[in-house]
């Protein structure tokens, strides 16, 4: 083996061996939930953006708050509310007083950070919506007649209740297909709650001494390592055909358009790297399948009839392949 | 670079195991066809020897199939056989032009796992074992069926008629050898009573030939026969001739 070769091998096995060790500080905190942090992993690596489905109580925060340490983020929470204006998530120009006079001055707002919760952002209303998507989307925001570039790396975490749908703004069609992934997060087993419980009830503060295993810098450098992890030609041709026949399927309304294509490939390179392999299997489309596609698709009022979920659909499309 | 010589190597272990396949096939091909001639008693040719007919056949039947099983090649046979490198190869062989750390990492991994795979692990033994044991048995059979001579069928013909000018005069010559010897009456018929006292007859007999190595021998030669007779009225002529010179001689 030559120095180069050594050279790549220790790098790659670097990247491998931080990966683990995230996951390995995420858990002195985080109880079960391993298939959504992984997931919220596969987005922070592909510089994605997520929706979360969950009822309120399920350690969210925690969880994004938790990541954010590890990785050496900054976190910030937003909560949404129907009278929440986009200037309260952008920030806003304000008079400061100075030796000079008095001056305007840009006072940003919790958007800018590098990772950013926004609770229930189906109760903002639909013109702060767009301005959280022109941050997810553009990563920057526009006050007044000046944009401003968001912090580097940038990821958003959006949680949607799935009950309580009285008073809310739902996402657009279009709206949701700017996240990569729509994680849903199910109430943990008997076993896991017990140990939630144990947990955060012997301490008055439960703070684990957890360790900043990445910095900004070299996250950017892991989203770079995800775009570079080889896929065979017929394992790619799989995940676009999945998301082709989206479009097919009697049983859908609409199917996803091709940016979905694009962020299957993508998960799947991340996934990938979480499973400590450098190229990608059959399987990591397979697995993202789902969080990628559900909240791309619309059931046809036939199929809601026979009561079906959109992950059934994705499943039957995936095993027709 | 070090994987396009990996994908070459796997491509070389699948020929090796494939030159061993094609060299039972011909072995068995050769055996049966050599078996099935011999108890038929049947000879391709007579120009040439059955081995050595066969020997070529064998040559042709050896490189047409070797030909075909490396036209079937496909790197899929090799994670068929290994699964743990199930995708691993198909990917590297479609990233070949990447140059990146994840690429590199990836056919290093490859590198350093594909050294395990050897030509053992395509190999179908049973197949290759069956094949044996089936040389075995049919080796077994030929010498068995020389040294008691046991033949099926006795017939000694050919299957390929013989080639060449030589070959056709040989077949000839052969065909001639083979009939009988026949007598006077058979080539010339039977003989009829002519009547010679009225006339003369001269006639004539030759014939040639040329010594032949064979079995028998025989010789040709030339004669030359001559038969005269006369009949009454000629005597009488004589006669008067004879009279005639006397009264001439007795006139002086």
């Amino acid at each position: 083996m030559g120095l180069g070769t050594v050279d790549r091998a220790s790098k790659y096995d670097k990247l491998t061996q931080k990966i683990s060790d995230v996951k390995e500080e995420v858990s002195k905190v985080m109880v079960g939930q391993d298939e959504v942090i992984e997931q919220l992993l596969v987005s922070i690596l592909c510089d994605g953006n997520i929706l979360l489905e969950s009822n309120p109580g399920m350690g969210k925060t925690m969880m994004v708050r938790t990541i954010s340490n590890v990785v050496g983020l900054d976190f910030s929470r937003i909560q949404s509310t129907p009278d929440l204006m986009p200037s309260d998530i952008t920030g806003t120009h304000i008079i400061e007083e100075n030796e000079r006079g008095t001056d305007f001055v840009f006072q940003k707002g919790p958007i800018f950070a590098n990772m950013i919760l926004v609770d229930e952002i189906n109760r903002a209303t639909p013109k702060t919506q767009s301005a959280l998507l022109e941050a997810m989307e553009e990563k920057q925001v526009t006050v007044g007649n000046q944009s401003y570039d968001l912090k580097e790396p940038f990821f958003l975490m959006a949680t949607q209740n799935p009950i309580e749908q009285e008073g809310t703004y739902p996402l657009p069609e279009a709206q949701r297909d700017r996240f990569m992934m729509k994680v849903k997060l199910d109430y943990p087993d008997t076993k896991e709650e017990r140990k939630i419980v144990d947990r955060f009830t012997t301490e008055l503060d439960f703070d684990p001494n957890l360790q900043k295993v990445l910095s900004g810098k070299s996250l950017i450098r892991m989203q770079e390592f995800t775009r570079e992890v080889p896929i065979a030609d017929d394992i790619r041709d799989r995940a676009i055909l999945a998301v082709q026949n989206t479009r097919r399927n009697e049983e859908l309304d609409y199917g996803a358009s091709p940016r979905a294509s694009m962020q299957l490939v993508l998960a799947a390179k991340a996934k990938a790297i979480l499973e400590g392999r450098n190229h990608v299997s059959t399987s990591d489309v397979d697995n993202m399948a789902k969080p990628i596609l559900r909240h791309r698709i619309g059931l046809s009022f036939q199929a809601e009839k026979e009561g079906k979920t959109p992950d059934d659909i994705v499943e039957e499309i995936l095993q027709s392949l | 670079m070090k994987v396009e010589k990996l994908l070459k190597r796997l491509k070389i272990e699948f020929i090796k195991v494939n030159l061993i396949q094609a060299s039972l096939d011909s072995i068995l091909f050769f055996l049966v066809s050599n078996l099935a001639l011999f108890l038929f008693s049947i000879q391709v040719t007579k120009s040439f020897e059955n081995y050595a007919i066969l020997s070529v056949i064998t040559v042709f039947f050896f490189l047409g199939d070797i030909l075909y099983r490396i036209k079937t090649y496909h790197l899929e046979i090799y994670e068929e056989k290994n699964p743990e490198l199930r995708e691993v190869l198909r990917t590297a062989r479609d990233n070949l032009d990447k140059s990146n750390t994840v690429s590199q990492a990836l056919f290093d991994e490859l590198i350093e796992r594909a050294r395990s795979i050897t030509s053992e692990s395509i190999i179908p033994s049973r197949e290759i074992i069956q094949k044996i044991v089936l040389i075995g048995f049919l080796c077994f059979l030929t010498v068995g069926s020389g040294l008691i001579n046991f033949q099926i069928l006795d017939t000694d013909s050919n299957i390929v008629p013989d080639l060449g000018a030589n070959n056709q005069n040989n077949t000839k010559i052969s065909k001639e050898n083979s009939s009988d010897v026949l007598n006077g009456s058979d080539i010339m018929g039977e003989p009829e009573e002519i009547d010679v006292k009225s006339r003369n007859l001269n006639f004539e007999i030759s014939g040639k030939g040329e010594s032949e190595s064979s079995d028998y021998s025989f010789e040709a030669s030339s004669e030359k026969l001559t038969f005269e007779s006369s009949d009454e009225k000629n005597d009488e002529d004589m006669n008067l001739a004879k009279e005639y010179s006397l009264a001439i001689r007795n006139f002086k």
